[in-house]
């Protein structure tokens, strides 16, 4: 009987036995209702079985969204290596845990020595590596970056399955629908108007996912109402003219110096955070989507709080 | 014998007509100097006949327009020294000289052994032997006219045109520049040569051809050509003549037209 | 020629025959060392990997050594042979037409409208990496540039006029290609386009050989057909019309070749400049200034200067794999700057 084999890859994998088939030899009914039943049983031990060699996939992930959307949904036993930037805390929401394993730079000849099953890569990372380790015969499964919850959720979906998580996945999106819920309903009436300030003088244009998450928190993304260029940058002027109650800053690698951050330390934006009311939230929560980046959004939601009580003695 | 036959070359930039059309016969074994005032059409004369600019009317030697040649051919035919020569590398003299030996070599093919004896021959016509393994750049100017001339004789070619070979050059070096020339024209080359020098002209030249505003005013011999009045017309100037050995001596004594200056 | 028996009487009173070589010096010397330093380089380009923890030497363990052979070391060797080479040669080809020693692909905009080019084919979804589009926009590009540099120079410029027309491409390909990234599907592909610029052979494989061959030998060929009007052109450009090879056939087949090498690799691997630059002056003193004789020996030098540099990049220690174009500017660029002061007083002239 034929018995199910993992998907089989022609070059690159290393050292794995063949299996064989057995052909039908059957000539008596009752050997053969015995070997119906046997591989019925095989079928259900292989779908639905604890983890045995090839049943869950070893996985490498070289994109920092990916790696921790991989460190979310896979059995620590698969995962195989992570980009080097996931065990950065100033990049990564879940720096502790990704150092934990290997890390790679993202090049072809470590992922040859890695030798995982499936690749996890987003879909902007070095378009040579990802063509190379295909026609190298490697799964490669490209991701798009999250800007809405929608996107959080589909890629959830598709990294789950592509890593033999299918049910870790939807446990995972469940609830995160359920929080997303619980926000909505607890939603202020009245939205706070706010801006992001992030390093360069960059701040969150309509499609990005820090509008997603300002809007869950209840808040305004007065930039983007006013209609930001693609590319989200903010004069510290136009900083200055926004109407907007709530500042949210960005800081990313305070501790080493750079133009990005000399924008922060603009002394015009140093006063107007005083008038405002500021928040910091670190840039890797707007970096890639994942369940976790609904901490953003409460941290901004008691933001939001705060300033309608302020309001509401002012009133 | 073998000629030069220009018909009707003419060469105009733009608007401006450097030459009127222009039909001569220069035969081989003749030291030609096209003679004449700046901006007579000399040089462009001399380019019009080594195809550097566009023209009109045909150069035919040997019953062949030039134009029909095949481009080494032609270059094989046509030996042009400029004006002012260049060199832009800083290479041995020998291997300046070897480039002159290019029209002779195919696609790929190094110099032979016939290809070294030219340049030897080249560089001894010049009395240039002794710079053979001199770098170019660091030649006086002497030295590096001769070297030039030395390239363009090494060619073989039986026209050679050379456009005011002895331009800034000392006395010495001018007679021995002329010297050569001529004894390349009387090895059986047709050599054409712009010069501004009378004197010379008068000496080493077989021929002349005095131009003025773009057209033949004379034609012929030195002694033909080199008359009070064709100098007066021509370069509006008066002339001073002499003999010494045997030769004819011309000088150009003062402006024309300037009595003020008659002693 | 003149009447032969006139001339080889007077030949004959002259000394004795030469040899050949008084006027054309034996060439071979340079290849007895170059042949041998781009195989050393190559196969020290085969050996040398990098892993996630630094250097790796040799291929791995056995199930994943061909592998590794084929399909990682050897397209990334070829590749910086066959752009290395092309750069060095493309140099030394352009500096004989410029009778200058400061030109370089790079300098006069062919590198830098190459990979305008192909980010416009690349990046707006014209083409795939796998597509042999990419280096037909490559060429195109750089086809483009250097049209663009002859119509601002002209033909007969002077040197000075055509470096600034150089100049002034670079930065008009600097800025098309800036526009180019504001249009960019996201932040994360501009990203990936700036890091693609500055120039690198890490994980390209051998399709991308396969793309990038078919436009560079022409090139190459293009170039080998001037060679001796470059020669020729020492004498400046009359007296090289008059020897039968016209300025504008060499100018034609330099800047045609160049635009089909060069184009077909920077669109292979990004911009990687200075080994045009470098080469051919490392290599003068060694083959002499006639620019037929550097040619050769300038595509074995550039193959392994660039085999060298993608070697000393994959012996850093662990990190991120630096940028190969990064590292020939930090040689190249000190080299052009001492270049520039030490013949400060010729380029005056």
């Amino acid at each position: 009987m034929p018995m199910l084999e993992p998907s089989s890859r022609p070059r690159a994998r290393a050292g794995n036995a063949s299996r064989g088939e057995r052909r039908p030899t059957d000539r008596h009914a009752y050997r053969r209702s015995v070997r119906i039943a046997a591989s019925v049983v095989a079928a259900m031990l292989v779908v639905f079985a604890a983890p045995a060699r090839g049943a869950l996939p070893r996985v490498a992930s070289i994109n920092l969204c990916t790696d921790q959307l991989v460190l979310r949904l896979a059995d620590p036993s698969q995962i195989v290596t992570l980009s080097w930037l996931s065990a950065d805390p100033e990049e990564s929401l879940l720096a502790d845990e990704a150092a934990r394993y290997p890390l790679n730079y993202g090049t072809a000849e470590e992922l040859l020595r890695y030798d995982p099953d499936v690749v996890v890569a987003g879909a902007f990372t070095g378009a040579y590596t990802r063509s190379l380790l295909r026609s190298l015969g490697y799964t490669v499964v490209d991701v798009m970056p999250e800007l809405t919850v929608d996107d959080i959720e589909s890629n959830l979906r598709v990294v789950a399955r592509a890593i033999g998580r299918a049910e870790r996945g939807e446990a995972l999106i469940a609830e995160m629908r359920e929080r997303i819920r619980h926000l909505e309903r607890t939603k202020p009436a009245e939205p706070v108007a706010a801006v992001v300030v992030r390093p360069g003088g960059f701040t969150a244009d309509a499609g990005s996912l820090a509008h997603t998450l300002m809007t869950l928190a209840g808040l305004r993304n007065v930039p983007a109402e006013q209609g930001l260029d693609r590319w989200g940058s903010l004069s510290v002027e136009t900083l200055l003219r926004t109407p907007a109650e709530l500042l949210i800053v960005t800081p990313y690698r305070t501790d080493e110096p750079s133009l990005a951050n000399a924008v922060l330390a603009h002394p015009a934006l140093r006063a107007v955070a005083t008038r405002k009311t500021a928040i910091e939230i670190p840039g890797a929560y707007f970096g890639c989507g994942l369940p976790d980046s609904l901490d953003a959004v409460e941290i901004m939601r008691r933001a939001n709080e705060r300033l309608g009580a302020a309001n509401g003695d002012a009133l | 014998m073998t000629t030069l036959a220009l018909d009707d070359i003419g060469v105009r930039y733009g608007a401006r007509t450097a030459l009127e059309p222009v039909s001569l016969d220069l035969r081989a074994g003749e030291l030609v100097g096209l003679i004449g005032p700046n901006g007579a059409g000399k040089s462009s004369l001399l380019k019009a006949i080594a195809g550097l600019v566009p023209h009109r009317g045909t150069a035919t030697w040997q019953s062949r327009p030039l134009v029909k040649m095949k481009r080494l051919e032609r270059a094989r035919t046509l030996a042009y020294l400029p004006q002012t020569p260049a060199a832009h590398w800083p290479i041995r003299v020998a291997e300046l000289v070897a480039l002159g030996r290019m029209p002779h070599l195919a696609f790929g093919q190094r110099p032979g052994d016939d290809d070294a004896a030219a340049v030897r021959w080249a560089l001894e016509q010049c009395e240039a032997l002794d710079l053979a393994d001199r770098r170019v750049d660091r030649l006086s100017g002497g030295e590096r006219a001769r070297a030039l001339l030395a390239r363009a004789l090494a060619v073989r070619a039986p026209i050679l045109l050379a456009d005011e070979p002895i331009q800034s050059l000392d006395p010495y070096h001018q007679l021995k520049i002329m010297g050569v020339l001529k004894s390349y024209a009387s090895l059986g080359a047709l050599v054409v040569a712009v010069l501004h020098d009378l004197a010379l002209a008068a000496r080493f030249c077989t021929r002349l051809v005095l131009l003025s505003h773009g057209r033949v005013v004379a034609e012929g011999r030195p002694e033909e050509v080199l008359t009070r009045s064709a100098l007066e017309d021509g370069y509006r100037v008066e002339p001073f003549f002499s003999r010494h050995e045997g030769e004819l001596v011309v000088l150009p004594w003062r402006q024309a037209g300037d009595a003020s200056k008659r002693g | 020629m003149i009447a032969d028996r006139k001339l080889a009487a007077a030949t004959a009173e002259s000394q004795p025959l030469l040899d050949r070589r008084w006027i054309d010096p034996p060439f071979a010397r340079p290849f007895v060392v170059l042949i041998p330093l781009v195989a050393i380089a190559a196969l020290a380009s085969i050996w040398v990997g990098r892993t996630s923890s630094g250097p790796a030497f040799g291929l791995g363990d056995a199930a994943l050594a061909r592998t590794i052979l084929l399909e990682i070391r050897v397209p990334r060797t070829l590749l910086a042979l066959l752009v290395g080479g092309t750069l060095g040669l493309c140099g030394a080809a352009l500096q004989g037409l410029l009778r200058n020693p400061l030109a370089e692909p790079g300098l006069l905009g062919a590198s830098s409208g190459a990979a305008l080019g192909a980010v416009i084919v690349f990046y707006f979804g014209i083409a795939a990496a796998d597509s042999l589009l990419l280096p037909l926009g490559g060429v195109a590009g750089s086809i483009g540039a250097l049209a663009l540099l002859y119509a601002l120079a002209g033909r007969r410029a002077a040197l000075v006029t055509i470096v600034l027309a150089g100049i002034a491409i670079n930065a008009l390909a600097a800025a098309l290609t800036s526009l180019a990234l504001n249009f960019a599907p996201s932040p994360y592909a501009a990203l990936e386009i700036l890091f693609w610029m500055l120039g690198s052979l890490a994980d390209r494989s051998l399709t991308h050989v396969g793309l990038a061959l078919p436009l560079m030998i022409p090139g190459w060929l293009l170039i080998v057909a001037a060679a001796r009007g470059l020669d020729a052109l020492t004498l400046g450009e009359e007296a090289a019309a008059t020897l039968g090879y016209a300025p504008a056939r060499t100018q034609w087949l330099v800047v045609g070749g160049t635009a089909l090498a060069v184009g077909a690799a920077v669109a292979v691997s990004g911009v990687i400049g200075f080994v045009g630059l470098v080469v051919p002056h490392l290599l003068r003193p060694w083959t002499g200034h006639h620019p037929s004789r550097l040619l050769a020996p300038s595509f074995l030098a550039g193959a392994a200067l660039t085999l060298a540099a993608d070697i000393a990049i994959r012996l850093m220690p662990p990190g991120p794999e630096l940028k190969l174009g990064v590292v020939t500017a930090l040689i190249g660029a000190p080299f052009f700057l001492h270049l520039i002061l030490r013949r400060s007083g010729e380029l005056a002239s």
